[in-house]
């Protein structure tokens, strides 16, 4: 019996009013009046204007009083804008460092970053909370949910392409259009330590096995920080290989001659030398390839 | 069959909320009006026909997770208003882009 009426005020112009139907055409398309017929009203504004709106409910005409309760729900369904650009501020042989752009909306929440070679077609599901490590599809895996604009992904491996995205979401779980990285980590001639204490010499041990076919393992010991190399020589003195050229932190290590050359040719059966470069000296091993 | 489907996304509407706040002081049991949980499944709806309601079609078609998600992130106000009252509120809309990809 009661009559309320609902309208929203937009910051200026004219006020938004709700859906109404002509019962004497029931076929047509709704337009938007005042509705002195329903107990439901909606008002729905496309693309909201920026500023101060005002939802406003009038009790038209309550005569069974004194007063009429109502619910009024507002839905946000509007997404904020994407944080891009998404830009690499630092690569290492196990982590890129990521930095975007704050997201535009004053309801934002945060941004949630993916990371994985399918994540370039992956788009979160509005409405959706996604946790960190979860695994959203195939390869693709969430790195945070972060009200940051920057994180570092770390545990990745060496000379490895990785594909980012990030999407800005609010408090209703909107999510904006993507912001897209793309970056490999350094490495390919890089060194990981192996546990243990630091040697106390630098040292080359004898390759394992050796012979060998198809590949074969050096072991050096670096004691103090410093420049090194490894590098397989044939027995003529041409350069084969080059397995390790950078300065690295003590310890020992372990890197893999898989019997190919430079651009990943198959190398001859015979001897070989491996020559480890130091700070304190040079020092070489032989190794003998079987075909 | 409408009316039991609908009825029983009302009662999980009732549950997702009870959950939802379950443990606050001073809540009691959360429940809400009647009318928040119809201005939910009808705002949740999927749109048949016609642009908004029409006579064929109502609302649409009611979509249960997103009437729950909504309960979850909408503003929603339950009060009341007397004859020749006009209750007021007011509410931001940021600036910036309101560009977004078409999902596939």
């Amino acid at each position: 019996v009661n009559d309320l009426d609902l309208e929203l005020l937009p910051p200026s112009g004219a006020a938004r009013l709700p859906y109404v139907l002509d019962p004497g055409n029931p076929a047509a398309a709704a337009v938007t009046g005042e509705d002195h017929r329903n107990n439901v009203e909606q008002v729905v504004v496309a693309s909201p204007a920026a500023g101060t709106w005002t939802a406003r409910v009038t009790g038209a005409d309550v005569p069974v009083g004194p007063a009429q309760r109502f619910s009024l729900v507002g839905i946000d369904t509007h997404a904020p804008g994407a944080p891009s650009p998404l830009a690499v501020t630092g690569v290492t042989e196990t982590t890129i460092g990521l930095s975007w752009t704050a997201p535009d909306e004053a309801d934002a929440r945060g941004v949630l970053l993916v990371r994985g070679e399918a994540a370039g077609s992956w788009t979160p599901e509005d409405g959706t909370v996604y946790a960190p490590g979860e695994v959203v599809a195939d390869g693709v895996i969430v790195i945070d949910t972060t009200r940051g604009t920057s994180l570092t992904d770390s545990g990745l491996e060496p000379a490895t392409h990785y594909t980012y995205r990030a999407f800005a979401f609010d408090r209703c779980g909107n999510y904006s259009s993507p912001a897209e990285a793309s970056q490999a980590t350094a490495g390919g001639l890089s060194a990981v330590p192996l546990p243990g204490a630091a040697p106390g010499i630098f040292a080359l041990h004898p390759a394992r096995p050796n012979p060998f076919n198809p590949a074969t393992r050096l072991r050096f010991d670096v004691p103090a920080a410093g420049p090194v190399r490894l590098d397989v020589y044939d027995t003529a003195g041409r350069l084969v290989r080059s397995l390790v050229d950078e300065t690295l932190p003590p310890g020992s290590y372990e890197e893999t001659w898989d019997g190919t050359g430079m651009g990943g040719e198959e190398a001859a059966s015979g001897a070989y030398i491996a020559r480890f470069t130091s700070p304190r000296g040079v020092l070489t091993t032989r190794l003998v390839l079987i075909r | 069959m409408a009316t039991p489907a609908v009825a029983g996304v009302a009662a999980l509407l009732v549950e997702a909320r009870r959950e939802t706040i379950a443990g606050e002081p001073g809540s009691g049991s959360g429940d809400l009006l009647p009318s928040t949980l119809k201005a939910l499944l009808l705002g949740a709806a999927d749109d048949l026909g016609n642009p908004g309601p029409d006579y064929r079609f109502g609302y649409g078609r009611m979509n249960a997770k997103r009437a729950v998600d909504f309960l979850q992130t909408s503003t929603v106000i339950e009060d009341s208003v007397s004859d020749g009252e006009t209750i007021d509120w007011t509410f931001e809309i940021p600036r910036g882009p309101r560009s977004r990809t078409p999902r596939s």
